[in-house]
């Protein structure tokens, strides 16, 4: 009977009501909301660091046809590094092109998968397709870096080493100097984001159609071997980016260049450090500030109404039922704060999404409620409004029951 | 049975009650008459159990109620007494019915019954500020009614109710009287003391 008058009292009295249910879902929203923007933040950044970011690139800027490599011992040594979870060997060669009788350039190109291969993994297709059995490539960063367009047709030509068998069907022309090359069409078929950290690999072949273009012999002698032309090394986490970084680069001679996604590293970093405890600040303040308020309207309330209780001990209640009576309209109030204040966090998240410029492309992070934190909610909201009843009834039988009845 | 003896109560400087010594017999009503102020609510509030005096004793149904602790006091007042408010006090967010049934916990057959009486059988659903002063009066006295204690008091159960209603209220309380409870209402009309056993003038 207790619950069932509360409910009455919490339905009638709207003004009191509404003051306690909109206190209570403010706080509550507040706590939601600000912590899992946070989390998903803080997720996101760092899904996306230990994604992109882990990742260190060695290559070398003196060698124009990449003859440096290397070797395979020096490589052994890196993936043993303290911080290292894999390596990535790669072959990259200079392929030269051109369009109708217009020389375009030479650029660095590698086969993607495989042993010296570009990693699979680590595409990620912006436009187009990967190649596969299309006589065609993909190009690292259209528009940013190289003068390639997309389904354009142009002519690939690779030179041939001393000795090369070629293959049956190539088409071969000898320069000036009595060089030998091969060439074929290929056209270029998808498109990656520009990432300036992969500017060493332009352009990354199906590795069958090239073997056919190029023949065993010459597709082992440009593309095989020990050894790597670049190395891509991941790192187990993104703290551990910067030290091995830093120990691969005092193993190399000059010439051969270390880079990662530094800025990428010192957000997350600086991230996990500043902005994540500010988050979680402020949806902390805010609910104490909350909780505090719903306190002063429970304290507010049992001066300017402390008659109801009057009445009520006056007409033979015992303080254990008013108590109740209390405790049953607060936790109503504080269960239909937290229904409001869950459907409202929803909404919100659901129009908030965080966007980064990452390499010319778009990196969204999606916002969710965490699950941690509504279920917190639903306990703080029983938490406070329960304190709130028993402050409430707590002051009032602090005073004489003449008192109590003295404002109606 | 209620006594009082050598009662003393001041609000600061003003001296409300001074050596009040009241002896009532069961089933006697008892009528206090006095112009506004005089302290009759005071004296009432005391009897009630809801204020305590300053100095002196009280004794109701053979229990000396001064000695009574505050958690003691209430279980001692939920079963002996009830007490209707000078201003009728009724809880807002219940019906004129639901005031009765929810608050002394009297039988909803009961309650129906006893409002109709008191001519408010057209009332029962509506909420306190829905109806007049004299309206919410009578549901006010009725609720002391169907409290069922052997002590009723009344503080000016007849004001704001035009005289048909104020006798049949009146009637009502003497009916708890003659059925063995104790009756102490108050009045600013002498005249209304013609309805009790005692009158006490202040």
């Amino acid at each position: 009977m207790t619950l069932n008058v509360a409910l009455r009292k919490a339905r009638k009295e709207k003004l009191w009501s509404l003051a306690i249910i909109g206190l209570l879902t403010i706080g509550l929203t507040t706590w939601m909301v600000v912590p899992s923007l946070s989390a998903s933040l803080q997720e996101g950044l760092s899904s996306y660091a230990n994604n992109v970011a882990t990742y260190i690139f060695i290559y070398n800027t003196g060698a124009e046809d990449y003859g440096y490599r290397l070797n395979q011992s020096f490589i052994d040594e890196i993936a043993s590094f303290k911080g290292v979870r894999e390596v990535y060997p790669i072959v990259a060669n200079s392929t030269h092109f051109k369009q109708g009788e217009k020389g375009i350039l030479g650029c660095f190109s590698a086969v993607i998968g495989g042993k010296g291969g570009f990693p699979l993994f680590l595409i990620s297709i912006s436009e187009g397709k990967i190649p596969e059995n299309e006589a065609g490539f993909l190009i690292n960063g259209l528009g940013a870096l190289g003068p390639f367009s997309m389904n354009q047709t142009y002519v690939a030509i690779f030179e041939m080493g001393p000795d090369v068998e070629i293959p049956i069907n190539a088409s071969t022309f000898t320069d000036f100097r009595g060089r030998e090359y091969v060439m074929f069409n290929a056209t270029g078929v998808g498109t990656m984001p520009y990432n300036p950290m992969l500017q060493q690999v332009m352009i990354m072949w199906n590795s069958t159609f090239l073997r056919q273009q190029l023949g065993d012999q010459l597709f082992e002698q440009t593309f095989g071997g020990e050894g790597a032309t670049v190395l891509i090394v991941k790192a187990q986490d993104i703290n551990q980016v910067k030290p091995v970084g830093e120990e691969i680069q005092s193993r190399l001679l000059g010439g051969w260049n270390v880079i990662y996604d530094e800025q990428t590293v010192e957000a997350q970093m600086s991230f996990q450090s500043g902005s994540a405890i500010l988050y979680n600040l402020i949806g902390l303040t805010s609910l104490f500030s909350v909780v505090l308020m719903v306190f002063f309207v429970a304290y507010v309330f049992s001066g300017r109404r402390s008659w109801e209780v009057g009445l009520l001990i006056s007409q033979g209640w015992s303080w254990r039922k008013a108590t109740k009576l209390f405790l049953g309209y607060y936790i109503v109030l504080g269960l239909v704060s937290v229904a409001i204040s869950t459907i409202l966090s929803l909404v919100i998240v659901n129009q908030i999404g965080y966007s980064f410029e990452v390499y010319g492309q778009t990196l969204q992070i999606p916002v969710s409620l965490n699950p941690y934190l509504l279920a917190s909610g639903v306990a703080i909201a029983l938490l406070v409004s329960g304190a709130a009843a028993y402050f409430a009834v707590w002051r009032m039988r602090k005073m004489r029951l003449d008192n109590l009845l003295r404002e109606y | 049975m209620l006594k009082l003896e050598g009662v003393y109560k001041s609000y600061g400087a003003i001296r409300v009650l001074e050596n009040f010594s009241l002896d009532t017999e069961q089933a006697k009503s008892v009528c206090i008459v006095g112009r506004s102020g005089c302290g009759k609510s005071t004296l009432l509030k005391i009897i009630a159990l809801i204020a305590s005096p300053d100095k002196g004793q009280m004794w109701l149904n053979g229990t000396e109620t001064s000695h009574l602790k505050e958690a003691e006091l209430d279980v001692f007042r939920r079963d002996n007494v009830a007490y209707s408010f000078q201003e009728p006090l009724l809880i807002p967010y219940m019906s004129a019915l639901e005031n009765l049934t929810d608050i002394v916990g009297a039988e909803k057959e009961n309650a129906v019954e006893l409002l109709s009486q008191l001519g408010l059988s057209e009332r029962l659903d509506h909420m306190p500020s829905k109806l007049s002063v004299g309206e919410k009066k009578r549901v006010d006295v009725a609720r002391a009614l169907l409290k069922g204690s052997s002590l009723l008091v009344a503080d000016e159960p007849l004001s704001n109710l035009d005289p048909s209603t104020g006798v049949k209220v009146m009637e009502l309380l003497n009916r708890h009287a003659k059925n063995g409870g104790t009756v102490v209402y108050s009045s600013v009309e002498p005249s209304d003391a013609r309805f009790a056993d005692y009158t006490i003038s202040m």
